[in-house]
């Protein structure tokens, strides 16, 4: 078997592992000693059926049609699942659910996928490049339009930023990137006037001021707290005062990283961050030794989704970003992330040339 | 192409990642102590207990004072960085408790340092009110105390003393305790007060208590066992009903103090219990119930002073055989009358004791220079404290040559017959007394018997008798005095023979100090003569000394003596 295969499978699952033991340390009850939520079992049932679905996609073969074919259809029902919300029962004041028998799922979680697979066949497709970057953009923003009312701001960024970063790995890099940075300065205050709310921009005032810490800043002081106290080894595991206490917002999903570095220290942390970085590393491995092109802007993309992801939530988590919702991959409580994420890596482990080989 | 803007993207996701590296070192190895300390702050809030306090029980095991359960309500602010905003929610609740309980601003308890909100003694009415609202709000606690009771606490109040709300000087975030202020409460304050129990919340963020350490149980107080006979105290607190003065019963032979009576007295309960416009009461009354008469007043001792100066001054050799009393006598250049005008003709000191004759001590004290005299009545215990431990009292007033103004002569006269600058505390007069009939011992005069715990362990047991000094005394002189003190009560001639007792036989001395004093309320100068009385009984082996001072009563013939008398028959009886 393969290296990168093997490498990529274990990192994951370690990660994933640690992850459903920071959910559970973050979801038990500390007056009933109860260890053993609900969370974390279904986070565990996900994470075993994310990790199966991983391995099956690594080993499908795809072609130029049938990647086609995939991807327009599974983009076009997500788009329409993802207005379908829309219309849905809000939960904390955003409808981003989508309500089944036995379980409810995030359309936006997947629509990524879908819209980094579309993203991929136009960034390879042989079109002239100014009607190419306008169709990248045209995706995009159609996709990050359809969350933006749910509402979910960062999302919708992020879509942008995917949009982006599909016509930066498709065209010449120096023009693009000074184009770009001009229109963002250009746009950036009308953004500011127009589609930020009040609390968005308090959020954005705290992290700059770094200041008002009952306010819109509170979770990141408790945060900060949680991470800072853990110290070089951590309080041990289920010894977090600032998970089980429920001083910390958000801590399965969100700030579940500080409840990780609260138990295990600095040492721990450094430990997940860098298997993190090793995953992005294994996972661009694959995107430059692809054959297909396709297979490289696709896993390129995928590593900028995962990667951002990553980034967000641990600045996030230490007082460095601005509050979103940004999940951590592989590692916050939430099956629509898992399950997606593990699609993707699927999906690009069978781009990797020596996956056909077992 | 793509591979190569690939790289600059991992490049990016290189940079940041150290950055979060960087970060992470920063928060979790240099600002570990500050973060730690943090989080300790978060989640832990500490709950006091208050433990019942030591019970007081008197000679015969009866109960002086007690405990009651009482409940209070604890109302705190929610805490938040912004001073200003505490102190306005601080106003609002109050304002809230005061509607809400219907209870008057005057009996809500307030700390602005941990911004508490305290309303004791609840009715079951309030308490169930209180109870509902601590459903819905963290904040409020229903707190159990105790409440001190003293009973009959008029008669017990003068040494029992009081209780008010002090700040326990452990940690400023303690609650308040009461804490013993005066009297023996404040005496024996560390014994009686047991220690807090202390449990450590740990607490959400939702102020919710999730997990209780119990850190220190609470311990109940020491209880005190005292030497105050209670039906002693009630009787002689019934007999200065109405009057100021004290009544002071020692024991002869070890100091043990049996009755300690000072009227007017006040209600210590209504301090125990906050009850504010009782305490402002007592604080403004103009006869100052709070002064214990019997330890703190200080009074010229009249005739009773002759008792001392007549054993004081036979050790120095000086005595007199008689007298002669033409009612008055030439001290210097100036006349000094007798208390009988008349005169009372020719006087030993016997007759000069049990008559109460001035001309014999006026004669007497030419016979000694200042400093004999002076020494005579400090070797009794006068112008010095008692040794009565921790209980305020006063020294009295006895001055050496060198302090006097007028004429040492005239002084000397005054002096010996108890008046002039010359004054004591009964609490004194009884030690004094008492060492005539131990064989010379000033004795440290005691209140507490014993000290110990719920289970019977004795941790301090003071009833083995401290003699302070011991006096030689003359013994014929001493036998005269106890002859004269005798006769004064059971000789027609006697000044008190109208308090005989059949049922009784005492002895005693009775005395009348002229005092001149503004009446508090209308600044006249009132006359009225304080009256004394210094007793024993039994006659054969003295066991008890009794001292009755009535202020401005009169006679000590008149006034005391009866009083002492209606004691004496009921404890001697």
């Amino acid at each position: 078997m393969d290296k990168t295969l093997i490498g990529t499978f274990t990192s994951i699952g370690l990660l994933n592992l640690l992850g459903i033991l920071s959910v559970m340390s973050a979801t038990s009850d500390v007056s009933l000693d109860n260890t053993v939520s609900g969370f974390a079992i279904r986070q565990s049932i996900y994470s075993i059926l994310g990790f199966f679905i991983a391995i099956l996609l690594s080993r499908v073969q795809f072609n130029l049609s049938l990647w086609r074919t995939l991807a327009n259809v599974s983009h076009a029902v997500l788009t329409m699942l993802t207005i379908f919300v829309l219309f849905s029962e809000p939960i904390k004041g955003a409808s981003r659910w989508l309500d089944f028998v036995f379980f409810s799922f995030q359309p936006a979680e997947f629509l990524k996928i879908s819209t980094i697979s579309v993203l991929s066949l136009l960034c390879v497709s042989q079109i002239e490049t100014k009607i190419k970057l306008f169709l990248v953009f045209l995706t995009g923003i159609l996709s990050a339009v359809c969350v933006a009312f749910q509402p979910d701001l960062s999302t919708s960024l992020l879509f942008a930023l995917y949009s982006w970063t599909a016509g930066y790995l498709c065209s010449q890099p120096k023009r693009y990137v000074f184009w770009s940075f001009l229109i963002v300065l250009l746009i950036a205050p009308i953004f500011w006037e127009l589609f930020l709310e009040p609390y968005q921009r308090r959020r954005i005032i705290a992290l700059l001021r770094g200041d008002d810490p009952l306010g819109s800043n509170w979770q990141v002081l408790q945060s900060l707290i949680a991470v800072g106290s853990g110290g070089i080894f951590g309080k041990g595991y289920l010894g977090g005062t600032q998970s089980r206490f429920e001083l910390l917002p958000e801590r399965h999903t969100d700030f579940v990283f500080s409840v990780f570095c609260e138990e295990f220290g600095f040492f721990g942390a450094t430990f997940v961050v860098s298997l993190f970085l090793f995953v992005l590393f294994l996972l661009l491995r694959i995107a430059m030794s692809s054959s297909s092109e396709l297979g490289k802007a696709f896993t390129g993309l995928i590593v900028v989704k995962l990667g951002v992801e990553i980034v967000l939530n641990i600045l996030m988590t230490l007082g460095l970003a601005p509050v979103t919702g940004t999940a951590l991959p592989f590692f916050s409580y939430g099956g629509s992330s898992l399950m997606s994420n593990y699609i993707a890596v699927g999906l690009c482990l069978s781009f990797n040339k020596k996956s056909r080989m077992f | 192409m793509i591979e190569k803007n690939l790289l600059v993207v991992f490049l990016v996701f290189c940079a940041i990642f150290s950055i979060i590296l960087f970060r992470l070192f920063h928060l979790q190895v240099l600002k570990y102590d500050f973060f730690k300390a943090q989080a300790q702050k978060n989640i832990f809030k500490f709950s006091y207990t208050d433990p019942p306090r030591g019970l007081i029980f008197d000679a015969n095991n009866d109960i002086i004072a007690s405990n009651q359960v009482s409940f209070c309500g604890v109302f705190s602010v929610p805490y938040s960085k912004k001073r200003h905003l505490m102190i306005q929610k601080y106003e609002e609740i109050k304002s809230f408790v005061e509607q809400e309980l219907s209870v008057s601003r005057e009996s809500i308890q307030e700390t602005l340092n941990n911004f508490t909100l305290t309303v004791c003694n609840l009715t079951p009415i309030q308490l169930e009110r209180i109870y509902r609202l601590k459903l819905f709000n963290p904040n409020i606690e229903i707190k159990k105390t105790y409440n001190r009771v003293v009973n009959k606490p008029e008669a017990f109040s003068s040494i029992i003393g009081y209780l008010a709300q002090s700040q326990s000087n452990q940690s400023s975030f303690a609650p308040i305790r009461q804490r013993g202020v005066l009297g023996v409460e404040k005496c024996y304050d560390d014994f009686l007060s047991g220690v807090e129990g202390i449990t450590k919340l740990s607490i959400n963020v939702r102020a919710e208590t999730v997990e209780t350490i119990t850190l220190r149980k609470e311990t109940s107080g020491l209880n005190l066992k005292l030497f105050i006979r209670k039906d002693w105290q009630n009787r002689a607190f019934e007999l200065l009903s109405g009057k100021a003065g004290a009544i002071v019963v020692l024991e002869v032979n070890t100091g043990y103090l049996r009755t300690v009576v000072s009227a007017p007295s006040y209600n210590a309960n209504a301090f125990n219990n906050q009850d504010v416009p009782e305490i402002r009461k007592i604080l403004n009354n103009v006869e100052k119930p709070l002064i214990n008469r019997a330890f703190q007043g200080v009074y010229p001792p009249g005739s009773v002073a002759k008792i001392f100066v007549a054993l004081g001054l036979a050790n120095y050799g000086k005595k007199l055989k008689t007298a002669f009393c033409p009612g008055y006598d030439l001290v210097g250049k100036r006349s000094l009358r007798c208390h009988k005008r008349s005169g009372h003709g020719t006087m030993d000191l016997v007759e000069a004791i049990s008559q109460s004759c001035d001309v014999y001590f006026y004669n007497l004290s030419k016979l000694a220079n200042y400093d004999e005299i002076f020494n005579s009545l400090s070797l009794f215990g006068f112008g010095k404290e008692t040794g009565l431990e921790c209980i305020p009292q006063s020294k009295g007033t006895l001055r050496p040559k060198d302090k006097i103004k007028h004429s040492i002569e005239f002084e000397k006269a005054l002096i010996s017959i108890g008046q002039g600058g010359f004054s004591a505390s009964p609490i004194q007069v009884a030690v004094a007394m008492a060492s005539l009939l131990n064989g010379g011992k000033i004795l440290k005069p005691k209140l507490v018997e014993e000290i110990y715990s719920d289970d019977s362990t004795t941790y301090f047991n003071f009833s083995s008798p401290e003699v302070m000094q011991t006096i030689e005394l003359e013994k014929q002189t001493m036998e005269a005095v106890k002859e004269g003190m005798f006769k004064a009560i059971n000789s027609s001639s006697g000044t008190a023979y109208s308090s005989r007792s059949k049922q009784v036989l005492y002895a005693g001395k009775t005395g009348t100090a002229q005092v001149i004093d503004l009446k508090r309320k209308t600044k006249q100068k009132i006359h009225e003569d304080h009256a004394w009385f210094v007793g024993y009984w039994p006659v054969e082996n003295p066991k008890f000394v009794i001292v009755v001072i009535v202020e401005h009563g009169g006679s000590g013939g008149q006034i005391a003596a009866p009083i002492a008398k209606e004691f004496i028959e009921f404890a001697g009886g």
